[in-house]
């Protein structure tokens, strides 16, 4: 022992041993700080160098036209929107007002179809007997003929009726008692080669058409009022796309050519030469892409689109006033109510697309403000699309923080409670077992979580919002297995342990002597915990929310698997009941497509660029938190 | 008095209801993979993931067979009749592949995460004074701590798979290496390529990740023992490492090995890290069937391997194939199986610090 504490003081280029082995450590604790800085760096070279390349796809955006061609799109999907509502409302009144009709209607539809589909040979059979038999009236083989196919189809007919399904004519239950019967009674006297509806059928078209005539006249001239203008779009659309194509075959112009004629003077085989060089002869290089030139097209478009434009909003209104003023059913009702009060954004949006439209110039410079703000308030993430590829962060952004907020709503009740229970109330031995527990809930994998959220949670979630008694819940039932609640409650369930222990170690820090001041004034067990330990660890259990929200906003595969990945913005307007649509998440939007984009593309961009405010986010939370944490520290 | 039993009541509730909820999916992935495991037997564990074919025979029986052995089949019986046939990638055959895999990537993860980590533990523990210097070491550990498992990934992809300026040794250096040396007496080349989608790269993102953790779990192994022990020893007229080297580090091994298996708990059940960086839906051979070469060479090219790896390959199942009655018994016997190794790691690592914690009282 003696021999290995000997002093030795060997020095190497003037650095001692000792000096060495401290270096050694101390350089793998700067590790720590060398791989943040590398984060920050590696991220944020391709995030930064997304900017620049996204400004220039939105130049070309405009430049090209496309943008022209959007505000119409906007336009003509605004309407569509409306459109549907329009149809629900028809549909919704023609169910409540004139339900028998349509139902007679529709059955007698059925049975037709299925006559003529099963008993086509019959019929075509009976159709020729009849047409001979009309040639040879007197023959008495013909006659033979003729009965013998009548009888035929006769016999078929009986077959079809028999097959005929009344739950599937009549899905929703329309026709009323015994109508059905005389439906198909009625198929015995209907003359397949005449087609001539009984007379009951033809009684309750018409009672249809006379109850519904003036909304079905209303409806379809809702329908077509944007007819001409979706025409004049999808003209352009197509022009718009052969411009931005030659225009993005130009950038690479010199380089293909270049890549040509290198291939060409390497090339053994003469005939193969010849090609690459005729090739290379027909690419042209143009200094600059004549875009004033080629998009000429959309400036004399301007007047037309204003003229359509304007015909819309007439037309509109001209459909809008044949609506019926107070219509039978309570839905066809809310419906057109719904409708009256979207209208005047929706002619407001229209107007201002209008004037976008009108304003477009392909030379007008792109802002880079307004690109950068394109990514960050963008309402569309769309990807290897023909037309455009829009990066806009907020379907992300907005799927990731709801399902944050309902699991921190989950988990944190529970955690605190655990917390609170653990550290001040349980016994001793409740503690030595849930403690452990929980560090076990804390160690299971991520991707399992996601599992038992497909196969298990996602189904129970959905039966349970088919109960009748739950219907008044927003949002049940649930058209989705996998959405916002389902991914909320896995990610509740793993944030409870880190919250937990957090919150335990602030309960921890709270000096014995307020427990025990507060005790020996006479408050009880309870009323300690709730007024006086609780509020002085407050800024610990703050701290302890927000790493929470960190490990949560930051959790990936449970969200890849459970949250549905709709790249949409949830739709608000049921209120509280968006929680039960899917949506997608800035972590499962990296998880996802990173491994299938191209390096350094522009999407790959965006994705390191998502990833980086993930990182972002990430520091800021934890800086606040920890902040939090020494501010209100209890001296 | 009914007050306070109340928010007793309340406070008991919240907790045992989170553990009820833990344990019920604990319960309900046993009881679907345990039989799928006593079913197939060792066959799950020791077989490799293959597609599954299933037809009728002329029985117009279900038939169910991994295209290994349906090929055999064929060839054997060219007069069979077969009826309705499809096919279910990954569902047949067992799990060995992704376990496999797994197991490297921890080992190799946890062989750079230890190394670095203790000696980061040494350092803030034994050596740094109070300073702007150590400040800014805690910070960074923290917020490392803190960072999405995701943005790992995005790193390790960066870094570890597409930054050319990592060395591999190779027989065939690749046309994007940006700097090649002839490796003297042999015929290969160090060559500056960087490591691809491999075992090394997702080692060390899992290891980056998993840094803080095993720092703060060393710091605490360290703190513990007793500073009269480094004193002792330096009053015996030790240096400052020979004092740690022999005085602190034998009693803080137990602690340390508890630090290694909380590490490997963490590591284990990733998935997100590894999705880019290291990971394979699929690969016909074990990764060492398939590395060439001797020495060096054979272990380079042994960890430039991509792999497969079971959290990824319960993603795969689960998520990107289309699912069917024939896929299920894959997903929940591989779910079982992984979340059995992850809370055998886990269990291990709360008894022994338990253990440890009881131990530690000098």
């Amino acid at each position: 022992m003696a021999k290995q504490f000997e002093k030795r003081d060997r020095r190497f280029l003037g650095i001692g041993v000792q000096s060495a082995i401290k270096g050694f450590f101390g350089g793998n604790a700067l590790l720590s700080i060398a791989i943040l800085l590398l984060i920050c760096v590696f991220l944020g070279k391709e995030a930064f160098l997304f900017f620049p390349d996204h400004h220039k796809g939105l130049q070309l955006y405009r430049k090209s036209g496309q943008e022209y061609v959007d505000g119409m799109k906007r336009q003509v999907e605004d309407h569509a929107d409306l459109n549907s509502l329009m149809a629900q409302a028809y549909f919704a009144e023609k169910a409540d007002i004139a339900g028998r009709e349509w139902g007679v209607v529709d059955a007698f539809g059925y049975l037709v179809d299925l006559a003529e589909d099963e008993g086509e040979d019959e019929i075509d059979a009976w159709a020729d007997a009849r047409e001979e038999l009309e040639d040879a009236e007197e023959d008495a083989e013909v006659k033979r003929a003729e009965s013998e196919a009548r009888a035929a189809w006769g016999e078929k007919l009986g077959e079809i009726l028999a097959k005929a399904d009344r739950a599937e004519a009549d899905r929703f239950g329309r026709l009323e008692a015994g109508e059905w019967e005389r439906l198909k009674a009625s198929m015995a006297e209907w003359d397949p080669v005449e087609e001539e509806p009984p007379a009951f059928v033809v009684q309750a078209e018409k009672d249809l058409k006379a109850k519904m005539g003036t909304f079905e006249a209303a409806r379809n001239a809702f329908a077509a009022a944007v007819g001409p203008l979706n025409d004049l779009k999808e003209t352009l659309r197509g022009k718009a796309m052969v411009v931005k194509e030659e225009a993005e075959a130009d950038l690479t112009a010199v380089a293909r050519k270049k890549a040509l004629v290198e291939g060409a003077a390497a090339s053994t085989n003469s005939e193969d030469r010849q090609r690459r060089l005729d090739e290379a002869a027909a690419i042209v290089i143009r200094e600059k892409f004549p875009f004033a030139e080629r998009t000429e097209v959309f400036y004399e478009s301007k007047p037309e689109h204003a003229r359509l434009a304007a015909e819309y909003l007439v037309a509109l209104k001209a459909a809008m006033e044949l609506v019926p003023r107070a219509p039978g059913s309570k839905e066809a009702e809310a419906r057109l109510t719904q409708i009256r009060s979207e209208l005047p954004d929706v002619l407001q949006d229209f107007s201002r697309n209008s004037v976008m439209v009108q304003e477009w110039r392909h030379d007008k410079p792109y802002g880079w403000w307004r690109s950068i703000s394109a990514f960050f308030f963008g309402k569309d993430w769309v990807t290897n699309s023909s037309w455009h590829d829009f990066f806009g962060l907020l379907p992300l952004f907005t799927g990731s923080l709801l399902i944050s907020v309902i699991a921190l709503m989950v988990a944190v009740p529970f955690a605190v409670s655990a917390a609170i229970y653990v550290n001040q109330l349980a016994r001793r031995w409740e503690q030595t077992i849930i403690k452990p527990a929980i560090e076990f809930v804390q160690a299971i994998p991520s991707v399992v979580l996601g599992f038992f959220g497909i196969m298990v949670l996602g189904t129970f979630l959905r039966e349970l919002s088919q109960v009748e008694a739950l219907s008044w819940v927003p949002g049940f039932p649930m058209a989705e297995r996998l959405n916002i609640l389902n991914a909320g409650l896995l990610l509740g369930l793993m944030a409870v342990p880190t919250i937990f222990t957090l919150c335990e170690d602030a309960l921890n820090n709270v000096p014995r002597a307020f427990g025990e001041a507060s005790l020996a004034l006479g408050a009880s067990k309870l009323q300690t915990v709730w007024r006086v330990i609780a509020p002085a660890a407050a800024s610990g259990i703050l701290a302890a929310v927000l790493l929470g929200f960190g490990r949560v906003i930051g959790e990936t595969m449970v969200v890849l698997l459970v949250a549905g990945n709709k790249i949409a913005i949830p739709d608000f307007s049921e209120g509280i009941g968006v929680i039960t649509q899917p949506a997608h998440t800035m972590t499962g939007i990296i998880a996802q497509e990173t491994g299938e984009v191209d390096k350094g593309s522009l999407h790959w961009r965006a994705l390191f660029m998502v990833g980086l405010i993930l990182f972002v986010i990430s520091l800021f939370l934890n800086w606040t938190a920890q902040r939090i944490i020494h501010r209100f520290r209890i001296a | 008095m009914w007050r306070d039993l109340t928010g007793y009541a309340i406070f008991a509730f919240c907790t045992y209801f989170v553990l009820l909820c833990a344990f019920y999916i604990f319960f309900d992935i046993t009881a679907k993979g345990l039989p799928v495991l006593m079913d197939k037997g060792t066959d799950f564990l020791t077989k490799s993931p293959e597609t599954l074919v299933v037809f009728k025979d002329e029985a117009d029986e279900i038939v169910q067979m991994p295209m290994s052995e349906y090929s055999v089949f064929r060839k054997d019986n060219p007069a069979a009749v077969i009826r309705d046939e499809h096919t279910h990638s990954y569902s047949a055959g067992g799990i060995m592949g992704p376990l496999v895999g797994t197991a490297l990537l921890v080992i190799v993860c946890m062989l750079v995460a230890l190394t670095t980590g203790v000696a980061t533990a040494i350092f803030l523990n034994e050596y740094a004074r109070k300073g702007r210097f150590l400040n800014l070491v805690r910070l960074a550990i923290m917020n490392l701590a803190g960072v999405p498992s995701i943005v790992f990934g995005l790193f390790g992809l960066g870094v570890f798979c597409l930054w050319p300026w990592l060395p591999v040794l190779t027989y065939e250096p690749s046309e994007s290496a940006v700097l090649v040396f002839a490796v003297p007496f042999t015929d290969g080349w160090l060559s500056f390529q960087g490591w691809g989608t491999s075992i090394l790269a997702g080692g060390f993102t899992l290891a980056i990740m998993v840094l803080p953790v095993i720092i703060t779990a060393c710091e605490e192994a360290l703190k513990a023992v007793p500073m009269g022990f480094r004193e002792a020893a330096m009053a015996l007229g030790a240096t400052k490492w020979q004092a740690i080297r022999t005085a602190v580090l034998p009693y803080a091994k137990p602690g340390i090995m508890t630090a290694s298996i909380l590490g490997v708990t963490r590591v284990a059940g990733e998935t997100a890290p590894i999705m880019f960086t290291a990971a394979l839906a699929h690969k016909g051979a074990l990764p060492w069937q398939e590395a060439k070469g001797s020495g060096l060479f054979w272990l380079s090219d042994f960890l430039t391997q991509s792999v497969q790896a079971l959290p990824y390959h319960i993603y795969t199942v689960s998520a990107r194939i289309p699912q069917s009655e024939y896929t299920e018994p894959m997903q929940s016997g591989s779910v079982f199986v992984f979340m059995l190794l992850v809370m055998i790691f886990a269990g291990l690592s709360i008894y022994l610090r338990g253990r440890y914690r009881k131990n530690l009282k000098w």
